[in-house]
């Protein structure tokens, strides 16, 4: 009887087995190496168990997120390492009415964590925002996450973003050279940049991101599409614990040589350029928050959107209740314990 | 009755794609965002135009394109001339044009922005270093191609220097010329929008990335369109301009079938 | 640069770009991006010299497909490649065959106006003798119109060969998984500046080595031809 029952059970695996023979695909789109968890999540061997089994994985380099929006719209990618601003972008211009936030990147300003910056130059005559009026301001993109907050301040303090200031775009690993060749006033800076010892001495802080959002910012989210989701349900969840235990493992302070290794390698840098900060939690000295579990802050999120569409920058409101799926994650984070 | 034919079959073709687009569009095997109907995108165009961005933006990217290109033609004609004829330059330069043509330059621009700044100065550079190489190229090809047999008798004839330049060598090498130059503008207009979609800002380019980063697909296709059709337009005139100038030239007659 | 003209953090001097170049070298990394570099260049390159060539000897030649075919032409080429990203992967995705299809829309206009010049600048005259010599249609077009094309065709390659690389770089910024382009954007998104130099010269140099290997045999070919 028990032999029965064994052959049974193993009957039924195989059928489950056939029947998801073709292991999911899963493609996973990211701009930043290193700074952005899929570049470098599986980079450590031996932490993804379900990986090859259950599902592929590939993570696909873009240059920035619009095209990101294309690659959901068209199935390209599965996942997308979205900004708060973008994914509300691809719900609302895009009508991609079906994209899920899955998962936590990072969130900014945590109590104890780094929250971005920005910089005037040392000798600067500007003093507080309101010096701002007729300056030269350094974005990276219009209509970002770091724009917005830069945007937002400055109309807390009665200045029009569009009107009294000027307003250039550079990419961050220039933005040092932008303030102290003086072709910007003040420049956004974001972790690793803005741990650029010369940059420390050349410039001040004149303004955190927590100073204007008042708290957390739920800066970058795993965004994937319902439709995806739902076929794939058990593959994601694989997925996920594969992903919350590689987390976990990148997190974990007896691991830090070791990844900043794995980082350095991955980069093409020198292991220095990470050894200070990288998954460290030293305040402005450190990292930014990145959820062990992976969960993200539903509530900062809905305030950054708010906050973005209170600016102009996004016609109709987007509410993030509508637009999770963390049955996902919460599940996947059971197992890993 | 034939010519009119022939007139009208490329319009055909167009508007056949035209409506093909449009039929794709509403038939719902794509969302707006991924292709948006033409009229709708259509509607867009009229609608920047009538406020007047359209031809703002158009205004500025025409003009980076069309100074960057005259910079290209009158740097790289002379240079191209020069290195077609005399040796010691052309052991000089040649080895700096087959690393410079292919070499990416589009990375060089936040260099270029931390020099020249922001405005159009540092966009029209861009365009320069991109534009003149096609120019560069064939100028050199022509000159070389010069037959020998026509140089030997224009000197027997007594012509020298200058003369031999003027009267021999530049009119035969003219055509290959125009065509570095034909192949130049469209890269002209090309490395503007690019630089414009980089650096943000006013331009067609710059409309296209602000569209772009909205995922604002009729904005985007918006773009498209017009520069499809500034760029034809452009392409268009040079050819004309070639069958004006090469008159004397017997590619300027009917075309050599049989 | 070294007078400090722009700060080293943008233009790294050019020994740091060297032995930046020598550790990307010593990692078959760098060798494996080259290959689907080289192999996405080469297919789109390929594909722009024979149809370009066919297209523009075929444009001069018989009336009905210029007409046909020029208009595609002119509009597809003033267009910057990146900006038709959001229609080529409508129908090609992201993968090989996007990239393969911007470098070969690139690549195309100079061979197909080098092509259909140089054909139409075939003398009459030469057309007529050798048709009353009675040469076939397609013989004249091979003997007579496509020899005398040729130093035009060749320039328009030797420049769909320089663009082939800038178009290579320029189509794998934006998405992609390996090549010499997505090196150049994953360095410089990292602010890596001396290895993405290297990179932006290692490129440069492939197309100086290629040009050079191209002008050897086109010189080959043209004095064959006489």
């Amino acid at each position: 009887m028990r032999a029965l029952k064994s052959l049974f059970a193993a009957a039924l695996v195989l059928a489950a087995a056939t029947a998801s023979a073709q292991p999911v695909k899963i493609r996973f789109a990211y701009v930043v190496p290193v700074a952005n968890w899929p570049s470098i999540l599986f980079e450590k061997q031996g932490l993804a168990r379900h990986l090859g089994k259950s599902y592929t994985y590939e993570a696909v380099r873009f240059q920035g997120t619009p095209p990101m929006i294309t690659g959901l719209a068209n199935n390209e990618i599965e996942i997308a390492d979205l900004a708060f601003a973008s994914f509300a972008i691809a719900v609302e211009n895009a009508g991609m009415k079906d994209l899920r936030v899955i998962a936590d990147e990072f969130q900014d300003g945590t109590p104890g964590y780094y929250t971005d910056e920005y910089f005037v130059l040392k000798d600067s005559p500007i003093k507080t925002v309101k010096d701002l009026k007729g300056k030269i301001l350094a974005t990276n993109a219009a209509g970002s996450a770091v724009d917005i907050v830069m945007r937002a301040m400055l109309r807390k303090n009665g200045i029009d973003d569009r009107k009294d200031v000027n307003v250039v775009e550079a990419a961050f690993p220039n933005m040092k050279a932008m303030l102290t060749s003086k072709k910007a006033d003040v420049i956004p800076a974001v972790i690793p940049f803005s741990f650029d010892p010369d940059l420390r001495a050349a410039s001040r802080v004149l303004f955190t991101q927590k100073d204007v959002v008042g708290g957390r910012t739920q800066m970058i989210i795993w965004a994937a599409r319902e439709s995806f989701l739902k076929k794939n349900r058990a593959a994601m969840v694989d997925f996920m614990e594969d992903s919350i235990r590689a987390v976990h493992w990148w997190l974990d302070p007896k691991n830090h040589k070791e990844a900043v290794e794995i980082a350095a390698r991955v980069s093409k840098r020198p292991a220095a350029a990470f050894d200070k900060w990288l998954f460290v939690k030293a305040g402005q000295e450190g990292d930014y928050y990145r959820d062990p579990n992976l969960l993200p802050d539903l509530k900062a999120l809905q305030a950054n959107i708010d906050l973005q569409q209170k600016l102009g920058l996004l016609k109709g409101k987007v509410d993030v209740s509508k637009l999770n799926d963390l049955s996902i994650v919460k599940e996947a984070a059971k197992r890993v314990k | 009755m034939a010519r009119l034919i022939w007139r009208v079959a490329p319009w055909a073709v167009v508007l056949a794609l035209a409506a093909a687009w449009e039929i794709f569009a509403a038939s719902g095997a794509v969302t707006p965002f991924m292709l948006p109907r033409l009229s709708v995108v259509l509607e867009r165009i009229r609608a920047d135009g009538a406020s007047g961005e359209l031809w703002q933006n158009l205004a500025y990217t025409l003009y980076r394109s069309f100074a960057g290109f005259f910079i290209a033609g009158a740097l790289g004609i002379p240079l191209g001339i020069l290195i077609g004829r005399n040796r010691a330059v052309r052991w000089l330069f040649d080895p700096l044009i087959s690393v410079g043509f292919p070499m990416p330059k589009i990375a060089f621009l936040p260099i270029v922005t931390l020099w020249l700044g922001f405005h159009d100065v540092s966009k029209i550079t861009m365009v320069v270093l991109d534009a003149s190489f096609p120019v560069v190229t064939a100028a050199i090809a022509g000159t070389m191609s010069v037959e020998r047999e026509l140089l030997w008798s224009a000197r027997n004839c007594g012509a020298r220097g200058a003369a031999l330049l003027r009267e021999v060598v530049l009119p035969a090498a003219l055509p290959q010329i125009f065509t570095g130059l034909q192949v130049a503008l469209p890269i002209a207009l090309i490395v503007a929008i690019v630089a414009e979609m980089k650096m943000g800002g006013v331009g067609l380019g710059g409309a296209m990335i602000t569209a772009t980063r909205f995922a604002d697909s009729p904005g985007v296709f918006a773009g498209i369109v017009e520069i499809a059709v500034a760029g034809y337009v452009l392409v268009k005139l040079m050819a004309v301009l070639r069958r004006r100038l090469l008159l004397w030239h017997p590619e300027a007659l009917a075309p050599a079938t049989v | 640069m070294r007078l400090g003209l722009v700060s080293a953090d943008v233009l790294p001097s050019l020994s740091a770009v060297a032995s930046a170049w020598w550790n990307l070298a010593i990692d078959p990394d760098l060798w494996r991006n080259a290959a689907a570099s080289l192999y996405r260049g080469g297919a789109g390159l390929a594909l722009a010299i024979v149809v370009g060539g066919a297209l523009g000897i075929a444009m001069a030649w018989w009336r009905p497909v210029n007409a046909l075919a020029s208009p595609l032409v002119e509009m597809l080429y003033p267009m910057p490649k990146s900006a038709l990203i959001p229609v080529t992967v409508l129908w090609l995705g992201f993968g090989d065959g996007s990239k393969i299809l911007l470098i070969f829309l690139g690549c195309m206009l100079p061979v197909t106006l080098g092509a259909f010049n140089g054909a139409r600048s075939c003398e009459q005259a030469l057309v007529w003798s050798a048709r009353s010599m009675g040469a076939s249609r397609l013989n004249v077009l091979w003997d007579v119109v496509v020899p005398s094309a040729l130093p035009e065709l060749l320039n328009g390659i030797r420049t769909a060969l320089a663009l082939s690389f800038i178009l290579l770089v320029s189509s794998e910024l934006i998405v992609a998984r390996a090549g010499l382009g997505y090196l150049i954007g994953f360095l410089g998104e990292g602010g890596v500046y001396d290895a993405m130099f290297a990179v932006v010269l290692m490129v440069a140099f492939l197309g100086f080595f290629a040009d050079r290997v191209y002008m050897l045999a086109a010189s080959r070919v043209l004095r064959w031809r006489d």
